[in-house]
């Protein structure tokens, strides 16, 4: 019995040294150059596997760079979830032909509820079938005990940042991380209210940057970089010069952790009408919009950084044709071959 | 370490998701949560979005708006409690035949079954096709051996003709000007069993038909059968052996060669084992 649970606890312990070591070392640090990615969506499927695009070494070689490339796709974990049919074929396509990025969206690692053992199931199979470059997550929650009914909502909802909540999702990302045998990107959140604003309690005891270094260095993670998540937190605040405030944020973060920017577009709030004025005063992150000049701005000033970093479009609503999802990452392309060339003369 | 048990949310958590699903918390007379209306809005867009993905047929017969306000309905009214969006909607056909508003679809209970049904089976595991193993009938064991259906096969009974309202929606050579009149004589069909479902009474007793629903490869397949066959179906599923299959087809005095090599054909059964 008790060497069975010794077996059991060096099996375990190998795991933690295996993440550790990774952590310590992360295989998502930054290579010399930037892997530009575009996000998968259902209404590119066809195209995406059906264009030949020219790889990036090919690119190179030219005098006149060829742009139309990608480097790598994401796609949401939760569309593969299904345990057969044709989404399980699709996805052995997409990875085939493009090396991917699985982007979870429904774990909640911030909630206080375990991670349900059959939806770890289902994100590690996906992850151990598909073999991914990157493996992201989000900071949030998603689900409670309301009246004895666990309740989902489906989306992602904002933590505090105190210790309760570093506990809390530091120890499911490590749980996460031991299923699936390598470390977890930690997506920063685009939030509409403060917790305290519904409990005093839930107050914030440290900043979203001091927040998500500290998971990032406990559990062992890295951060995937949202940055027009954190330009539209900040327009929200209505905070007066929100790229000053945000780049002197970036410069707090340890650059090792980055292990991925997302780079995205948000729709311009309209007049109200009766039936959105209740929305109305928030600019919505529905990535359903070309990547505003804001974040074009602050990828720039994020590149001197984190040189090197995968970088990924995101285009989830009001979804464009593929090419201008395309052109989309030659300008994240462009701006990162700048950044290179100008650190090389 | 945490001030809440492993089935307990602390109170922001609890807060917001009621905020969410419109719950009035237990003890709690906090109205002004429902402020939070981001959140909500997302969830019901969300949840619009994935139920017109589970019940495309439904959409098809009262349109994108009436099933906004249907689903909207449905998402306060059935809290969702599943991590997928697309496990999530099963118990909107008994929503749907409780809405005086949808009177004039009396068969959408029925088109909302059959859309669930596909939808889950598009979803379910796959299975190998193995043609050779059929060759185990002439030399195996029939008494132990059983028949491997295909993924997602079941019989499905329906008193309206969810068929040919599926495809009046989906069939494309249907909504062509070459498929008019086709699509004439189908409503036509349809129209007239209608009536005859809605004048069913004690005596005028109409009867539900079997449908077979499977899928043999990645979309699903669905025909009616005679009750001989689903009952010969219905024997495979319940794993019973090769020999007491056979005893089925005989029972109902079905031809055997030309039963196994429609099933076969069609992959409406995978393999022996």
């Amino acid at each position: 019995m008790i060497a069975k649970k010794r077996k059991k606890c060096s099996k375990k312990c190998k795991v933690k040294r295996k993440i550790s070591k990774l952590s310590k070392k992360p295989s998502f640090i930054q290579e010399p150059s930037c892997p530009i990615g575009v996000g998968l969506r259902h209404s590119h499927y066809s195209q995406a596997l059906a264009s030949d695009l020219p790889s990036s070494d090919s690119s190179q070689s030219g005098s006149e760079e060829t742009l139309t490339q990608i480097d790598f796709v994401e796609v949401h974990a939760e569309n593969f979830f299904a345990a057969g049919g044709a989404t399980q074929s699709l996805i052995q396509d997409i990875a085939q032909k493009y090396p991917l990025s699985v982007h979870g969206t429904s774990l909640g690692l911030g909630s206080s509820m375990p991670v349900p053992k059959d939806i770890l199931q289902k994100f590690t199979k996906l992850v151990n079938d598909t073999q991914p470059m990157l493996v992201s997550e989000h900071l949030c929650f998603n689900r409670a005990n309301v009246n004895g009914k666990i309740l989902h909502s489906g989306d992602l909802l904002p933590i505090a940042y105190n210790t309760e909540s570093l506990n809390t999702i530091v120890s499911h990302i490590q749980q996460v991380q031991e299923s699936i045998q390598r470390p977890l990107l930690i997506e920063n959140l685009s939030a509409y209210i403060a917790p305290s604003q519904l409990d005093p309690h839930s107050k914030d005891e440290m900043n979203e940057f001091q927040f998500l270094a500290s998971m990032c260095e406990t559990a062992g993670c890295g951060l995937l970089l949202d940055l027009n998540n954190l330009i539209i937190n900040e327009l929200n605040r209505k905070s007066l010069d929100p790229l000053a405030l945000i780049q002197t944020r970036l410069d707090e973060l340890p650059a090792h952790i980055v292990g991925e920017i997302h780079l995205a577009g948000f729709t311009q709030p309209l007049n109200s009408n009766e039936e959105t004025s209740h929305i109305a005063q928030f600019i919505i992150d529905d990535h359903g919009a070309p990547v505003s000049e804001q974040c074009w701005q602050l990828y720039q000033y994020a590149l001197q950084k984190f040189p090197g970093t995968p970088t990924l479009i995101e285009w989830d609503t009001h979804i464009p044709e593929w090419s201008v999802l395309l052109e989309e990452a030659n300008k994240a392309r462009s701006f990162a071959k700048a950044f290179e060339l100008s650190g090389r003369s | 370490m945490s001030k809440h048990s492993k089935t307990d949310s602390p109170a922001y958590q609890r807060q917001l998701l009621a905020s969410i699903f419109r719950v009035q918390l237990e003890n709690s007379h906090n109205q002004s949560l429902i402020a939070f209306n981001v959140y909500s809005n997302n969830f019901i867009e969300n949840g619009i979005r994935a139920l017109s993905i589970s019940f495309p047929t439904v959409v098809g017969f009262i349109g994108e708006d009436s099933f906004r306000i249907l689903a909207k309905k449905f998402l306060y009214e059935v809290p969702k409690q599943s991590f997928d969006w697309a496990e999530y909607g099963c118990e909107l056909p008994d929503f749907i035949g409780q809405q005086d508003a949808l009177n004039d679809y009396p068969f959408l209970r029925e088109v909302a079954i059959f859309d669930w049904a596909i939808h889950q089976a598009q979803r379910v595991e796959d299975k190998r096709f193995l043609g050779a193993s059929f060759a185990l009938l002439e030399s195996g064991d029939t008494a132990t051996l059983e028949f491997v259906g295909a993924p997602a096969l079941q019989i499905l009974p329906f008193l309206f003709p969810v068929v040919e309202l599926y495809q009046v929606i989906h069939d494309p050579f249907l909504q062509s000007e070459e498929g008019l009149e086709a699509r004439k004589n189908l409503l036509s069909e349809i129209k007239d069993r209608i009536s005859l479902v809605l004048a069913s009474d004690a005596i005028n007793k109409v009867t539900p038909r079997s449908i077979v629903l499977w899928r043999p490869e990645y979309k699903a397949q669905f025909e009616y059968i005679s009750i001989a066959e689903s009952q010969v179906i219905s024997a495979i599923n319940a794993s019973t052996s090769v020999n007491t299959v056979i005893e089925t087809i005989d029972e109902h005095q079905l031809d055997l060669l030309e039963w196994l090599t429609k099933a076969i054909s069609n992959k409406l059964i995978f393999a022996v084992a």
